[in-house]
């Protein structure tokens, strides 16, 4: 039996403003499995990055979670954490990846302090030499060379790739069931983005670890995540094993962002319009302006039903007999 | 004759805050024909951008022919290379960043007019910017926007209608699509397609997509470290690849079909310091897992493998899957 | 065959500048009403028949506090300080604005030259530097006094010491704006010198010049006050600010607070009014372009 890492229920984000609120995230479902690399894709603005957070309770104000739940395995609900309990999860438990690799490194402070204070913030007084080992193996563990040279150096003197594999390794330092990395590869060369994923599958293949990989990159979700989660307009609209999602998509937002990716002899799948304003929550489903398929049950927004032994879609189309989009 | 003609360029910096030379463009040499597109590839740093700078004379290069129509433009004074700078231009990965923000795209569209058509009265630059406006599909109303106010899509539409609203025969795309969303960078694709096809353009694409090169383009050039590995058909490059660089690179993309994997072959080492590249022989040599001596004695030059391919490798022949992946076989992470 | 059509999604916000200066007044009320409230003193000062003649001394009536008659009292020589205090506020500003026009005008050409021109504009910044390590209240002192006290010589002091200060500001923001991505663009399509400076420079460097601007104004005033509290500049019985406070700081022990009091709050007010409208402009200024 596999055994369920995270399990996320009606997870809701807001935005709260004086003029408008934006509701990023409305009641989004999923759940990681041991052993599991699961992937979030969708475009920009989507609300992947606020799910993410909101799960481990890293939203900045004027943004808060307005309902849901997030279990993790042998912790309890995330969301129901005070603090302090919050603080010592993140980190021993749940390792974060940010979306920037700088952003999520002090500048002022050499990469060995940095290493010494995670160890410090989850109460394993190690020497000063201990520690340095520690943060020597995780770095050679993420593939730099001359770990060394990284431990004695500033941010700054990195570059990109290895920003990334540093905090990379950082997230893993305490060897969390769970890691959650938000596009840890974009912007990356491909030679170095193969590394990264590489090296983060190779922590999950074979072990009671799982990871939730944000990415807008249907190719890194094909090559390494076992189930997709594809999110639009902050909802889920479909999910289920990489095989069958990218293989046979129910959802007609799913197969035109597959009908997107430049072929040689393909015509391009032309996406009409853009994501809708998530200031306002619409009543119909919110990709119908941009759906080829729309037809009169559209005007009610669709919920995330299973159409197969886990696969979930939320599109009127597959309550059709003999739905489909292709 | 070819429309552009790169013959031998080299462009060297002083190092950003530290010392010794960074060579952006080592030597290079590169044509593009009217109304075709060459797609420039390569990891960042390889100076893929500083070539451009260069074709466009943003840069002048240390050594080396820009010729442009048959004219060196590096020889040109900055009034001829304004006339010459209608029919050369360029669109840059941000689109928000290349757009004047306090200029109204109207403004912003018209201006290359302004510049280069003077004869044109206002009343037919406004009719031809509203032409331009509606053929990259953006709506004629858009002219009285500020770029601000414009998704990253349509702005950089507006830079597009920027670029070829002087009837441009060659524009520089700078990673056109590298910062959108799959969805616009589909829009984006087809628009300059499009585009070609009418107007006959031809395109310098510098991309790091592979996926998106083999759908635009129909030559391709590798660049590392400041140099042209290999160059030749699309198709050719991409089906065999005969510079180690090149199939290691290619090895490193990732198909979006879930059931079909392929093999990966991994270079050695992180991709050098351009501060440090050897005088003599291959630069790719200290990474290779094919090198032999005589790669270290000598300037390998890109030589010619087959029609319209060249390749700068002397086991250009012998490049195999089999031969990459034995050999580095062993080779620690990277 | 036709392109897609228009497609992405549009925000919607007023471009006009109609539109602009209407949503500065919703986001800046107070410095709007600020700024309303010097234009109004400035005119008052210039048109409003004013209670009493600012300049002439009333022995009969003598120092009188506050009253019905003197609304802000009367000074040694029975002068209304009312009428005083507002005829001083053009006085006092109009120096001060001559004086932030005439750097407005030698400062901006010069910064935009430093950043055009490199070479010999980096021993000039240097010598500017220089110039402005040196005491600029004593030079405008001593420049005021040696000319026998002209007012001209008031508005040549404040330029002298904000003209470098222009030039540093308008120069490193033209500098950083040179590395933009659109001014490379601009290079590429063609565009002369002249026109890149008019279209491209100066409207991207405009929101800081005005907001730099209100502040010279603010240190203006400052100045001319400081100057003619020294007695020089300004002299008496015309009225201004500095001078009043003068006059009446002797009679500050002596409980008749009145005289420099009033003259005191005008300088505080007005400085604050134009910080808050430099605030409010800057503000403005990154909000719109994004
Ligand atoms: N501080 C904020 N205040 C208001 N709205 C916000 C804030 N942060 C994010 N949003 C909105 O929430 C939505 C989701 O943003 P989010 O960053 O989660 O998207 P994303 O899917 O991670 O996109 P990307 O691929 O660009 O990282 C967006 O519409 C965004 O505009
Ligand atoms: N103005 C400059 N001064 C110093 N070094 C520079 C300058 N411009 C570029 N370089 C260096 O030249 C090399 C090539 O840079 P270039 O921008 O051409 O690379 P690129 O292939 O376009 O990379 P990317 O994919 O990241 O855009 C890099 O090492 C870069 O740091
Ligand atoms: S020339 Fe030698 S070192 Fe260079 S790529 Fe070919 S085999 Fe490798
Ligand atoms: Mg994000
Ligand atoms: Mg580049």
């Amino acid at each position: 039996m596999t055994q369920t890492l995270l399990s996320v229920r009606d997870l809701s984000v807001e935005f709260v403003g004086h003029k408008s609120t934006v509701h990023a995230v409305n009641g989004v479902n999923l759940r990681v499995n041991a052993g599991e690399i699961v992937g979030i894709v969708g475009e920009s603005g989507c609300g992947k990055s606020t799910a993410v957070k909101g799960i481990l309770g890293l939203l900045q104000p004027p943004g808060q979670v307005t309902g849901g739940e997030a279990e993790l395995a042998g912790h309890g609900d995330l969301l129901a954490m005070k603090n302090k309990q919050l603080r010592r999860v993140r980190g021993a438990s749940v390792g974060y990846v940010a979306q920037n690799p700088f952003g999520s490194l002090n500048p002022i402070y050499s990469i060995e302090v940095q290493f010494r204070n995670i160890l410090r913030a989850h109460g394993e007084p190690a020497s000063q030499k201990i520690a340095r080992e520690r943060a020597r193996t995780m770095l050679a563990n993420v593939g730099i060379a001359g770990p060394d040279r990284v431990l004695d150096g500033y941010a700054h003197q990195l570059s990109g790739g290895m920003a990334q594999r540093v905090v990379i390794a950082m997230a893993m330092l305490l060897e969390p069931e769970l890691i959650i990395a938000d596009e840890p590869t974009t912007g990356l060369d491909v030679t170095v983005q193969r590394q990264i994923l590489d090296l983060i599958r190779d922590r999950v293949v074979d072990s009671t670890r799982g990871i939730l990989l944000v990415t807008h990159d249907l190719g890194v979700i094909a090559q390494y995540c076992h189930r997709v989660v594809v999110m639009y307009a902050g909802k889920v609209v479909e999910a289920g094993s990489v095989e069958t999602v990218f293989g046979d998509p129910a959802h007609p937002y799913t197969s035109a962002l597959l009908g997107a990716i430049p072929r040689p002899g393909h015509e391009l799948t032309r996406l009409r319009g853009s994501v809708p304003d998530l200031r306002v929550i619409p009543t119909e489903c919110s990709f119908k302006p941009r759906c080829d398929y729309e037809f009169a049950a559209c005007s009610v927004s669709p919920n995330l039903r299973e159409i197969a032994p886990d696969h979930l879609v939320a599109c009127h189309l597959s309550e059709r007999v003999g739905h489909g989009t292709s | 004759m070819a429309l552009l003609e790169l013959e031998g360029i080299s462009k060297q910096f002083h190092a950003r805050g530290g010392k010794g030379i960074v060579r952006a463009v080592n030597d290079v040499s590169l044509s593009i024909d009217a109304g075709e597109t060459v797609a420039l590839i390569g990891e960042s740093g390889s100076g893929k951008s500083t070539l451009g700078r260069l074709v466009l004379r943003l840069l002048e290069p240390d050594q080396g022919a820009v010729r442009f129509e048959g004219i060196d433009l590096t020889k040109l004074n900055t009034k001829e290379m304004r006339e010459v700078r209608a029919r050369l231009q360029v669109v840059f990965q941000e689109p928000f960043e290349s757009l004047n923000p306090r200029m109204s795209v109207g403004d912003i569209v018209s201006e290359p007019l302004i510049i280069h058509n003077r004869a044109m009265n206002s009343s037919e630059r406004e009719i031809r910017v509203r032409e331009t406006l509606e053929r990259v599909g953006l709506r004629p109303d858009s002219a009285t926007r500020l770029p601000g106010q414009l998704s990253g899509g349509q702005q950089q539409r507006v830079g597009i209608a920027r670029a070829i609203i002087t009837n441009p025969s060659l524009i520089v795309l700078d990673e056109p699509t590298s910062s959108l969303d799959l969805s616009v960078r589909a829009q984006i694709l087809t628009l300059l397609a499009d585009l070609q096809r009418e107007l006959g353009l031809a395109y310098l694409f510098i991309s790091h997509d592979i996926s998106t090169v083999e759908y635009v383009s129909q030559r391709i050039a590798v660049m590392y470290l400041g140099e042209i590995l290999e160059t030749g058909p699309v198709t050719d490059v991409i089906k065999d690849p005969r510079h180690p660089y090149t199939r290691a690179l290619l090895s490193s993309r990732l198909s979006t079909d879930p059931n079909e994997s392929l093999p990966r072959l991994r270079l050695i080492g992180d991709i050098g310091s351009p501060t440090d590249v050897r005088e003599i022989g291959c630069v790719l040599a200290p990474r290779c897992p094919m090198v032999i001596d005589a790669c270290r004695d000598r300037k390998i030059e890109l030589e010619p493998f087959a029609p319209h391919h060249d390749v700068a490798c002397i086991r250009a022949a012998e490049t195999s899957d089999a031969l990459l992946a034995s050999s580095s076989s062993g080779i620690e992470y990277n | 065959m036709a392109t897609s059509p228009p497609n992405d999604s549009e925000r919607t916000k007023a471009a006009k500048p109609t539109g602009q200066f209407r949503d500065f007044v919703q986001m800046h009320p107070i410095a709007v009403g600020g700024a309303f409230f010097i234009v109004v003193l400035i005119l008052a000062s210039l048109f409003a028949p004013l209670p009493y003649d600012p300049e002439l001394p009333n022995p009969e009536v003598g120092i009188s506090p506050p009253s019905a008659d003197h609304w802000f009292g009367t000074d040694i020589t029975g002068a209304d300080v009312f009428s005083r205090t507002i005829a001083a506020a053009w006085v006092d500003l109009s120096l001060a604005l001559a004086g932030t026009l005439l750097s407005l005008a030698i400062g901006v050409p010069l910064g935009l030259a430093t950043s055009v021109k490199r070479r010999w504009s980096d021993n000039l910044v240097r010598g500017m530097d220089a110039f402005q390590a040196f005491p600029l209240l004593i030079l405008a002192l001593v420049l005021v006094s040696l000319s026998g006290n002209k007012l001209y010589m008031v508005v040549v002091a404040i330029a002298l010491i904000n003209i470098p200060r222009y030039m540093r500001l308008i120069r490193s923001e033209v500098l950083s704006l040179r590395e933009a991505r659109f001014m490379e663009a601009t290079t590429a399509m063609g565009v002369p010198l002249p026109r890149t400076l008019r279209k491209h420079v100066l409207p991207n460097v405009m929101g800081i010049i005005t907001a730099q601007t209100t502040l010279t104004m603010a240190n203006a005033i400052v100045v001319i006050a400081t100057l003619s509290f020294l007695g020089i500049g300004v002299a008496p019985p015309t009225p201004s600010w500095g001078s009043m406070i003068r006059s009446g700081s002797s009679n500050m022990i002596s409980g008749e607070w009145w005289i420099a009091l009033f003259p005191g709050l005008f300088v505080l007010i007005c400085v604050w009014i134009l910080n808050q409208l430099s605030d409010a402009i800057s503000d403005f200024n990154t909000r719109t372009t994004r």
